[in-house]
């Protein structure tokens, strides 16, 4: 291609032009930035007068209630406030306290004064579940004694009382406590197994009114073809939740499987080491499991 | 079988009181109360509060049914150390039976350099038994004072062996 010859060299003109060209850019790229700073400069100023007029209305309510609370202390009589602020204080501790004795059971422990001496209110609970109470109604006397409680009549009450009672009432009540917790926990575990997995249950549930001996047979797959085991649970220490003897049987004629004789140990694994609803939840899960894999 | 609620056992007083002098009276009566259950607990519970809230059946056949929900707030302290509760509690209640269910629990303490102190609340925090929480404690604050007490003990005996000893060499 050719270009115009005007006396100046072709790199020159084309130089020039490409220079020019540069120039525009710049000065448009600039004035792009310059709006966008001035943009941002606006919303900013904007934002300023916002604030600004927010911080005079709090300002101004401030002040007015700075100047309502100066009239109203002003306008009240000095007697009057005190009289009635006290009996406000006095019932609202009041409330507070009634609140935190009843809040006391959270402990274990609650009770209330009596003419007599006190009434001592034990609370049970297992696992999170917020199970029966039992109160012991003492006589400050000496001997100290119990007027009257109902406590069951399964729980070594006098024994516990023989040891503790007139030296330690603070470990007699934690001692009572125990028994009772341990007590609430086994029965616990023993309802929800007749209640929740009667199914899994070939036949009635043996238990004696201490909850520390049960007895049962029982399906690990309540409709299956699995085998029925016997399970006899012993619990010799009243202080625990979880079994001290266990024995899982078969009570079949012919002879164990191996895989059957393994799980059968692995029962009475599982007996001892979690509570007696927690077992059949886990068979409850594996039975689960095993459908799934036959649908798949 | 219905369970006895706790609220059965408290009867709660009438209102209106005929001078604040029975008022006073009531208080010194409430004061000794939380006396003897601190004393007796190891526990002294300073503030307590609880909100309910009744939740909305959304299974249409079970209109027998009624589900509470209380958020529980407690805070106290058991000798040096301080403890802050929050935990809920599922009150259901049907045509048979009221269950109450604690549905959560945390336990807020302020670091300590015993980490035996630590382990026990977690796990009672995991099993959500607050009644552990507040026996552990109990035994585990008797238990630092014990310690705290024959070790002060053998501190002054082998102060005064040293000082037999120097007494041996000067001697000498």
């Amino acid at each position: 291609m050719e270009w115009a010859n005007d006396g100046k060299s072709k790199g020159g003109v084309l130089a020039h032009l490409e220079r020019l060209e540069i120039q525009v850019t710049r000065s448009h790229k600039n004035s792009e930035d310059l709006q966008r700073a001035q943009a941002v400069e606006g919303s900013l100023r904007t934002k300023i007068h916002k604030l600004r007029c927010l911080r005079d209305e709090l300002r101004a309510e401030a002040k007015q209630r700075q100047a309502r609370v100066k009239a109203s202390a002003a306008n009240v009589e000095p007697d009057q406030t005190l009289e009635i602020s006290e009996q406000e204080v006095a019932e609202r501790r009041r409330e507070n306290m009634k609140a935190i004795l009843r809040a006391y059971r959270f402990t274990g422990l609650s009770g209330k004064l009596t003419s007599r001496g006190v009434c001592v209110c034990i609370s049970t609970a297992f696992e999170g579940n917020l199970l029966d109470s039992y109160f012991v109604d003492l006589v400050i006397q000496k001997p100290l004694r119990i007027h009257h409680h109902s406590i069951p009549v399964f729980i070594p009450l006098e024994e516990i009382s023989a040891k503790y009672l007139q030296t330690n009432i603070q470990h007699f009540l934690f001692c009572l406590c125990e028994y009772l917790n341990a007590y609430a926990g086994r029965k616990y575990q023993a309802d929800r197994l007749q209640s929740d997995f009667a199914a899994f249950l070939a036949g009635p549930l043996r238990r004696n009114s201490l909850c520390n001996l049960l007895s049962f047979t029982y399906k690990v797959e309540p409709r299956g073809q699995s085998v029925p085991f016997w399970a006899r649970l012993r619990y010799k220490d009243l202080t625990t939740t979880l079994p001290t003897d266990v024995t899982v049987t078969y009570r079949g004629t012919d002879a164990l499987s191996p895989s059957w004789e393994e799980q059968r140990a692995s029962h009475e694994n599982l007996f001892f080491s979690k509570p007696l609803h927690q077992v059949f939840t886990s068979f409850a899960r594996k039975g689960e499991k095993l459908d799934m894999s036959l649908v798949s | 079988r219905a369970q006895k609620s706790l609220r059965e056992m408290y009867q709660s007083d009438s209102g209106g009181w005929a001078s604040s002098k029975d008022l006073r009276s009531h208080l010194g009566n409430l004061e000794s109360e939380l006396l003897f259950l601190s004393t007796l607990t190891g526990i002294s519970i300073r503030n307590y509060s609880m909100k309910t809230e009744v939740l909305t059946n959304t299974e249409k056949t079970e209109k027998s049914i009624t589900k509470v929900l209380q958020r529980h707030r407690l805070s106290g302290n058991c000798q040096m150390i301080t403890f802050q509760l929050e935990f809920q509690i599922l009150e259901i209640q049907d045509k048979e039976s009221l269950s109450s269910v604690i549905t959560d629990l945390n336990i807020i303490m302020e670091p300590t350099e015993y980490s035996e102190l630590s382990e026990f609340v977690s796990r009672a925090e995991e099993r959500r038994d607050l009644l552990m929480f507040f026996r552990s404690l109990h035994f585990f604050v008797e238990w630092c004072e014990y310690r705290k007490r024959t070790f002060e003990h053998f501190k002054v005996g082998s102060e005064v062996l040293k000082f037999k000893h120097i007494q041996k060499v000067r001697l000498v």
